[in-house]
């Protein structure tokens, strides 16, 4: 019976000691920053362990009465159940390394238990066989320690290597795919007009690249649509658009018809005003969305306008005024135009303005 | 290739002294003929047009710095005005504006181009207004209604003289807003415009 128990607690012993080194020198998880979990881990851990033995050390010097039969287990256990805690507290989503490991030293935790109603086992019996295991495998540990940990560095090293040269060929496929592409097509074409237009398509594709504000640069934005916007004006009209937006928003019906109003107007500064620049600019305001489309060519005059113009009746106004927004056109001859569009925000669409 | 074309543009309404294309050249040729105005690129070969502006302070040399910038990444352009530029324009600007923009550096005005409005008026959005702040050290955190007015006329596409027409005010008075944000820009330390930089990407 004795025998069976120091055996049972002996492998219990090493297994324990086993997992505790096992995870103190393997990485802690599939994508392990090593730098930045592991060494103040192993540094805690270690720490815990020396307080603990000190402990059981320090109340068995001391004769305080608890017999080695109940102290041992309880240590065993004690580390079973930190393990174990310590395994699921950071992260919960467990991968199916972690859960083996947490089956592990659920096991551990069991056999400890195990040994503790076993119970009537001698404390030498335990003692030796789990300072003997403590002392190979610490050995062991010493030897092949520092040789892991290279190997692990590699690793991490490789890892780096890799993702630097994967964003580099991503890097290239784009270029490759964009710019080369236009670079080819501008030197076989002699139309100034068609090189203008291709190097602010090209610029526009690239800026949004570069600088894509959210994650997705499909997103249907504001700010998404007003480049899109202006992009598609430029292309059409051989002008440039600049544009400005201050805050940004996910679209609605209502920003929809902004947006579209926003076009028309823009599509008309190109067709008439002779300007070679226009400029847009659009806020999020408290409670609506505010945009301008300005240029500074032919300008006409406003009470002139026939009803006929469809343009700025249907596509500006009646847009507008479907979705309880405001139009607000400014022009004089000889001194441009400007179209100030509003609509309001209703409540469920209001994003972070920053 | 950029710097001739420019230069080519100025014309004669403006003497180029000196050309550099990196960082120790450019604080090697303001310091050696301390020019009324250094038109600085944000990204050098080298480094930022921030380290420029740095070298020429810590050696004392009097000059205004004019930003001008393919990039739009808007902490760029951000960081260059706030280490000292007294403006920015981008480098698709007409010939005409650029050489007055670098006419009302050299008179100390700010210029701000349609984008980099947009960038202080993102910046300093959902803050309290001026109106709202009662201790007088915190005034550099916030934007008056006036000055935002001018900052949206400017981003807008409206020159000063057009703005000043619009607001009926003087183009001195437009002059004086637009110094006023410049110096908010530069010398505010509301946490919340720091952290805007380094949070956000746009365009």
């Amino acid at each position: 019976m004795v025998r069976i128990a120091a055996i049972v607690l002996g492998i219990t012993g090493t297994g324990a000691v086993l997992y505790a080194l096992g995870w103190l020198l393997l990485p802690s998880g599939p994508t392990p920053e090593p730098e930045a979990s592991v060494a103040p881990e192993v540094r805690r851990g270690v720490g815990l362990g020396l307080i603990v033995l000190g402990v059981v050390l320090s109340q068995n010097a001391l004769g305080l009465g608890l017999p080695p039969e109940v102290v041992w287990p309880v240590v065993v256990v004690g580390i079973g159940v930190g393990v174990v805690v310590w395994q699921v507290k950071p992260q919960l989503e467990a991968t199916r390394s972690e859960a083996f490991r947490i089956a592990a030293g659920i096991i551990v935790v069991g056999a400890g238990i195990t040994a503790l109603i076993a119970g009537n086992l001698s404390f030498e019996v335990v003692r030796s066989s789990f300072l003997a295991t403590t002392l190979v495998l610490g050995g062991v540990a010493l030897i092949v320690g520092p040789w892991i940990a290279v190997l692990m560095r590699e690793r991490t090293e490789e890892r780096r290597r890799r993702l630097h040269a994967d964003a580099r060929a991503d890097m290239a496929a784009h270029l490759h795919d964009s710019v080369l592409q236009t670079f080819a097509l501008i030197q076989r074409t002699d139309d100034p007009k068609v090189i203008a237009q291709l190097a602010r398509q090209q610029e526009r594709e690239l800026r949004r690249w570069l600088y894509a504000d959210s994650d997705d640069p499909a997103a249907t934005t504001l700010k998404n649509a007003v480049d899109r916007i202006a992009g598609v004006v430029e292309d059409r009209f051989d002008v440039s658009v600049e544009t400005v937006v201050v805050g940004d928003i996910a679209l609605d019906t209502s920003l929809e018809a902004l947006m579209g109003a926003m076009g028309e107007a823009a599509t008309n500064a190109a067709k008439w005003s002779g300007c070679e620049q226009i400029s847009v600019f659009a806020e999020v305001e408290d409670d609506g969305i505010r945009a301008f489309v300005r240029d500074t060519g032919a300008g006409f005059d406003t009470d002139a306008v026939a009803e006929d113009r469809l343009g700025v009746r249907e596509s500006i106004v009646g847009r507008m005024e479907r979705v309880g927004g405001i139009v607000e056109i400014r022009s004089a001859l000889g001194d441009g135009t400007e179209v100030e569009l509003f609509v309001p925000l209703v409540g469920a669409s209001r994003r972070d303005t920053v | 290739m950029f710097r001739s074309g420019v230069r080519s543009e100025l014309g004669d309404r403006v003497t180029v002294v000196a050309e550099a294309d990196d960082i120790a050249d450019a604080v090697a040729v303001i310091e050696q003929w301390s020019p009324d105005v250094v038109l600085l690129d944000v990204h050098l070969p080298s480094g930022t047009g921030r380290e420029v502006i740095e070298a020429i302070d810590a050696a004392g040399v009097d000059t205004r710095f004019l930003a001008l910038s393919v990039s739009d990444a808007a902490e760029d352009v951000i960081d260059v005005v706030r280490a000292g530029a007294r403006g920015y324009v981008t480098k698709s600007i007409s010939a005409d504006d650029l050489v007055n923009a670098i006419i009302r550096v050299s008179e100390g005005d700010a210029v701000f181009s349609p984008r980099l409005a947009g960038f202080v008026l993102d910046a300093f959005a959902g803050g309290p207004t001026a109106a709202e702040i009662e201790d007088a050290d915190d005034d550099l955190d916030a934007l008056t209604n006036r000055e935002k007015e001018v900052l949206r006329h400017l981003a807008r596409g409206y020159t000063y003289k057009e703005i000043a027409q619009q607001l009926t005010i003087s183009v001195k008075t437009v002059e004086t807003h637009a110094s006023a944000v410049l110096r908010k820009l530069q010398l505010s330390n509301r946490h919340e415009l720091s952290r805007w930089a380094a949070a956000r990407r746009i365009w």
